[in-house]
């Protein structure tokens, strides 16, 4: 899990500005933040974009991250939702997550992942709600703890982890039986 | 409806959309570098400014070229004010009032100025009945008065008459005309004793009197009157002769003007007598 990371002083280290930390940091969480922000603007120059305001922003923020007690992922996936969000209401583009275009759409490496299991996740993720999408994604593919994803969302930590049981439920009605193992 | 756990499920979510490891673009690695550097460069400048550093010369100039452009703004009000109040209020001193009205500053002339001082010293003269007072401040603005201009003597010219009259002076304005009045009499009257019984005689007009009276003759300012005759300027003269016979009494013509004569042609004094009994 990319929280566990953080543990040694990394936060002290990102507050002092030590850029080797912060290189070690963006290399870690630009995976994650880029597949976040495809997902919700699409395969193209924005998404990257909107990844690289949500770090620099991050960098002239973390003195505030440290007084809030909140993780370094926490902090630039919450930064990451509403730079996206700004970016969607400005183009007035629908916030239907990519799911299934990405697989149209993806780079190389996940159009050749077409397995069955994971073509009837995703089509059962897709149809899941933004906020059940969105709180699974930060769970799952940032990686981040029921905590800090209620700080993303503006949530506490017991709604968010009751809206993941819900969402998780909703999953597995929706997936396909004759692709249990 | 699928038998997956929540945990079965979060791994095949993770696996499905587990993200591909990419690094991150040389876009995002420069701007994170400049945004280091402009926040490590922001927090020793703050530090640098509390040390108390000796100001550099250009900061003593800057915050010098400041002072002093606000004591020349002071200095500017202060004596801008002042100038305008004494304009306002009309209390400027002789040499800066003349040179002010000469610039064309809206002040009141040196020679009204002069007028108004003594019209308000002879005001108080009269209040004060102080009869040297009136004549003597009475003569400056009978002379201040000759050498205003028309505009400015329009200002003045109706209190100065009214002061001037209350305290028996000419209006120096108005030129007089003298008018004599000359009685002429008959040569041949004469009384017993041989001296003239009334020679020509010249009558002073009532503003020649008046001056007289009040000592300011001499001012050579008459005002225009006209002259009417009195009646006793018309009697005629009577001359007795010697003998005492009771002649016929010379014509008596008495003269005002070459223009105006006035001939009075009297009936004999015996007609008189007789008509009388």
């Amino acid at each position: 899990m990319a929280g566990d990371s953080v543990q040694g002083g990394e936060p002290a280290r990102l507050c002092e500005g030590d850029p080797a930390a912060w290189e070690s940091f963006y290399e870690r969480v630009y995976p994650m933040m880029l597949a976040y922000s495809q997902r919700r603007l699409g395969y193209n120059e924005e998404a990257r974009d909107a990844v690289s305001e949500a770090l620099a922003r991050t960098v002239t923020t973390v003195a505030r991250m440290a007084d809030l007690n909140t993780s370094p992922e926490a902090w630039s996936f919450g930064i990451l939702r509403n730079v996206v969000l700004d970016l969607q209401r400005r183009t007035y583009r629908d916030r239907q997550i990519h799911v299934s275009g990405a697989i149209a759409t993806a780079d190389p490496s996940e159009v050749l992942d077409s397995n069955a299991e994971h073509e009837n996740v995703r089509r059962a993720f897709a149809q899941l709600n933004d906020l059940e999408r969105e709180l699974l994604e930060l769970r799952v593919v940032a990686g981040l703890s029921s905590e800090q994803v209620a700080a993303v969302l503006a949530m506490s930590p017991g709604a968010v982890r009751m809206a993941q049981a819900r969402a998780l439920t909703k999953l597995r009605n929706l997936m396909p039986e004759e692709v249990q193992p | 409806m699928s038998e997956y756990s929540d945990t079965e499920l979060m791994a095949m979510l993770s696996s499905a959309f587990s993200p591909t490891p990419v690094m991150p673009d040389a876009a995002t690695l420069t701007r994170l570098h400049a945004t280091l550097a402009e926040l490590s460069n922001a927090p020793s400048l703050t530090v640098v400014n509390r040390a108390g550093r000796p100001k550099r010369f250009t900061e003593l100039r800057g915050r010098m070229a400041r002072r002093t452009s606000v004591v020349a703004a002071v200095t500017l009000l202060f004596t801008g004010g002042i100038a305008t109040a004494a304009v306002a209020t009309d209390t400027l001193p002789g040499p800066t009032r003349n040179l002010a009205y000469d610039i064309g500053l809206p002040v009141t002339s040196p020679g009204l100025y002069q007028a108004q001082s003594n019209l308000e010293q002879l005001k108080s003269s009269i209040d004060h009945r102080n009869h040297s007072g009136e004549v003597r401040w009475g003569r400056s603005l009978q002379h201040d008065l000759k050498n205003l201009n028309d505009g400015d003597l329009a200002q003045i010219r109706v209190p100065a008459l009214s002061l001037l009259s209350e305290a028996g002076l000419e209006d120096p304005l108005t030129p007089s005309v003298t008018t004599s009045t000359t009685v002429p009499t008959n040569n041949d009257n004469s009384d017993s004793n041989g001296s003239s019984a009334s020679p020509t005689s010249t009558v002073p007009s009532a503003s020649e009197n008046d001056s007289s009276r009040t000592g300011a003759a001499g001012s050579g300012q008459l005002v225009p009157t006209i002259t009417v005759p009195s009646p006793t300027d018309l009697v005629p003269s009577t001359s007795t002769s010697g003998d005492g016979n009771n002649e016929s009494l010379p014509t008596t013509t008495s003269v005002l003007n070459p223009d105006e004569v006035t001939v009075v042609t009297l009936p004999p004094l015996s007609d008189q007598l007789s008509n009388g009994n």
